[in-house]
C-alpha cells in the first residue's frame, strides 16, 4: 500500500494543462527525486500533494486518505506532510525556536515546554541549536534553510516534500543543507525532493522521476536512469544539466 | 498671557475629558478596525462582503454627521448614550473602517509564502491570520495607523457638537468670554494637540522599536 498515490491527475491553468495525467506511487519510507525542465509541472505536482493546489482531474491519496475531498480534514493532513520551500519562508517576526513551536503548539496542542525541548532537539539535529533565539534573519541562507526543515519535522510527519530546498542558496551552503537530508533519508523518512542536485539524486534516491510537459515520462533507479535514460527527453535533460 | 492662566484649569478639564474620549475610541478602533480589516481579506465572500459593506457605509459619511447620527439615532434605537459614550463610538467606529482598509492592505502585502508555510503545516485560517499574518501586517502599516490615530485626536474637537464638554469645547467657551486674546487662547489650543499628538507618535514609537526587537 502506498503513502502517496497519483492516479491520472490533472490540472490545468485557463488552457495551460500543467499536469496531464499523473500516475505516481511512492512507497513508505522511499525517497523520490523529481526532476524535469522548468516549467514541467514538478513544483505543481508537490503541491497537489497536500493540496497547497487543488486538482482539475484524477485522485490522489495520501496516508490512505483524499486530501482534495471535502470530507478530509485538510489541517490535520497537512500536519503529518512536511513541506520545504525554496525560499524557506520562515516567519520573519518569531525567533528560530518560535518558528518551530508554532504548530505543535497550535496544532497539535503541544505545552510551550515541550515543544521547546523538543525544538532544540531539532535544532541540534540540523547543526545550529546556538541559533535558538536568533531571528531568521540574522540566519545565513543554509541555516535558515535547516531551520525550515526542524520546522517541519517538528510535526512529526510521516512524509518530507523538497521543491528546490537549495536553489537558493550560495554554492558554499548547498552541502550543508543537503548533509540534513541526507541524514533524514537514511532515517527511514519518506522524501519526495525536487532537485537540480545530481549527486544526491544519484546517491540518495531509490528512484528518480523524469517529467516533461506535464507527465511522468520516466521512473527509473537511479543508476539505470543516470547511466541510460530511456527516453528522448531525458537524455536531452541530462545532457544539458551535466553542462552547467 | 494672564487669561490663559485664569482660565487654565477650566480648559484643562476639557484636555483631560478628550484625553479619555481619544483613548478610549482608539481602542474600540484597533478592536473593530483589524476585525473588519481581517474580514475583508478573508477568502469567502460571506465574510468579505459584509466587512467591505461595513467600510463603505461609514466612510461615504461626513464625520460630524457620523457623530450626529450616532447620537441622534442610537438614542432612538433605544441605547442612551451621554453624549461622551455616543461620542466615543462615533469615533471609534468611523476611525475603525480607515484602520480595516490600512489592515487590509498590510495583509496583502505580506508575501503569499507566508501563508503557505503557515497553512501547509496544519495551521487553521483562523491561526494563520492571528499568528503569522496579521503581526507582520500590522508592524508594516504601524505609520500609517498611527496618522489615523493622530486624525482621530484632531477630529475629537467635532464631538462638542452634540455636547461633549471636551477640550476645544471649553476653548471656544474661553474665547468667546474673552473676546480680545484670540491668538493667545487658539495657540495654547494648538499647542495642547500638539503635545497629545506628539506623545501618541512617541508612544507608537517605543511600541515599534519593541515589535521589531
Ligand atoms: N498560478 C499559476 N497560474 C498560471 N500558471 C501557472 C501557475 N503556477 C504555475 N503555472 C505554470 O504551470 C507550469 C508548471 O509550473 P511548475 O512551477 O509546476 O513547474 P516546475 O517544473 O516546478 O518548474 P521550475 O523548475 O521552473 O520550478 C508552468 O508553465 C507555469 O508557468
Ligand atoms: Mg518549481
Amino acid at each position: 500500500m502506498p503513502i502517496i498515490e497519483f492516479t491520472g491527475v490533472q490540472k490545468s491553468y485557463g488552457d495551460l494543462e500543467v499536469l496531464n495525467g499523473i500516475d505516481l506511487s511512492v512507497a513508505e519510507g522511499e525517497v523520490v527525486v523529481l526532476l524535469g525542465p522548468s516549467g514541467s509541472g514538478k513544483s505543481t505536482l508537490l503541491r497537489c500533494v497536500n493540496a497547497l493546489e487543488d486538482v482539475s482531474g484524477g485522485t490522489i491519496v495520501v496516508n490512505g486518505r483524499d486530501p482534495h475531498s471535502k470530507a478530509t480534514n485538510l489541517n490535520e493532513l497537512r500536519s503529518g506532510v512536511g513541506f520545504v520551500f525554496q525560499h524557506f519562508n520562515l516567519y520573519p517576526h518569531m525567533t528560530v525556536a518560535q518558528n518551530i513551536m508554532l504548530a505543535p503548539v497550535r496544532v497539535k496542542k503541544v505545552s510551550k515546554d515541550a515543544a521547546r525541548r523538543r525544538a532544540m532537539e531539532l535544532l541540534e539535529r540540523v547543526g545550529i541549536p546556538e541559533k535558538a533565539d536568533s531571528l531568521p534573519t540574522q540566519l545565513s541562507g543554509g541555516q535558515q534553510q535547516r531551520v525550515a526543515i526542524a520546522r517541519a519535522l517538528a510535526m512529526d510527519p510521516a512524509i518530507m516534500l523538497f521543491d528546490e530546498p537549495t536553489s537558493a542558496l550560495d554554492p558554499e551552503m548547498i552541502q550543508e543543507v543537503l548533509e540534513v537530508m541526507v541524514d533524514l533519508a537514511g532515517s527511514g523518512m519518506t522524501m519526495v525532493v525536487v532537485t537540480h542536485e545530481m549527486g544526491f539524486a544519484r546517491k540518495v534516491a531509490d528512484r528518480v522521476v523524469f517529467m516533461d510537459g506535464g507527465r511522468v515520462v520516466e521512473s527509473a533507479a537511479p543508476d539505470e536512469f543516470f547511466a541510460s535514460p530511456s527516453t528522448e527527453r531525458a537524455q536531452e535533460f541530462l545532457r544539458r544539466v551535466s553542462h552547467i | 498671557m494672564g487669561a490663559i492662566i485664569d482660565n487654565l484649569p477650566f480648559m484643562l478639564a476639557g484636555l483631560w475629558e478628550t484625553a479619555k474620549l481619544a483613548a478610549l475610541a482608539i481602542v474600540l478602533s484597533s478592536v473593530l478596525g483589524v476585525l473588519a480589516g481581517a474580514m475583508r481579506s478573508a477568502r469567502s465572500r460571506f465574510v468579505r462582503w459584509p466587512a467591505i459593506g461595513y467600510i463603505q457605509l461609514i466612510r461615504s459619511a461626513p464625520l460630524i454627521v457620523f457623530i450626529l447620527y450616532c447620537y441622534f439615532v442610537l438614542a432612538d434605537l433605544g441605547f442612551d448614550l451621554t453624549p461622551f459614550w455616543a461620542g466615543v463610538v462615533a469615533l471609534g467606529v468611523f476611525t475603525s473602517a480607515y484602520l480595516a482598509e490600512i489592515v487590509h492592505a498590510g495583509i496583502a502585502s505580506v508575501p503569499p509564502g507566508q501563508w503557505e508555510a503557515a497553512r501547509a503545516s496544519g495551521l487553521s485560517q483562523a491561526s494563520t491570520m492571528r499568528d503569522v499574518v496579521l503581526p507582520q501586517a500590522l508592524r508594516r502599516m504601524a505609520p500609517a495607523l498611527v496618522s489615523e490615530f493622530i486624525k482621530l485626536i484632531k477630529d475629537t474637537s467635532l464631538v462638542s457638537i452634540i455636547g461633549v464638554f471636551e477640550f476645544f469645547h471649553r476653548v471656544e467657551v474661553t474665547n468667546s468670554r474673552l473676546l480680545t486674546e484670540p491668538f493667545a487662547v487658539l495657540g495654547f489650543a494648538a499647542v495642547c494637540y500638539f503635545l497629545l499628538n506628539y506623545g501618541l507618535s512617541r508612544v507608537a514609537r517605543r511600541l515599534e522599536l519593541r515589535l521589531d526587537a
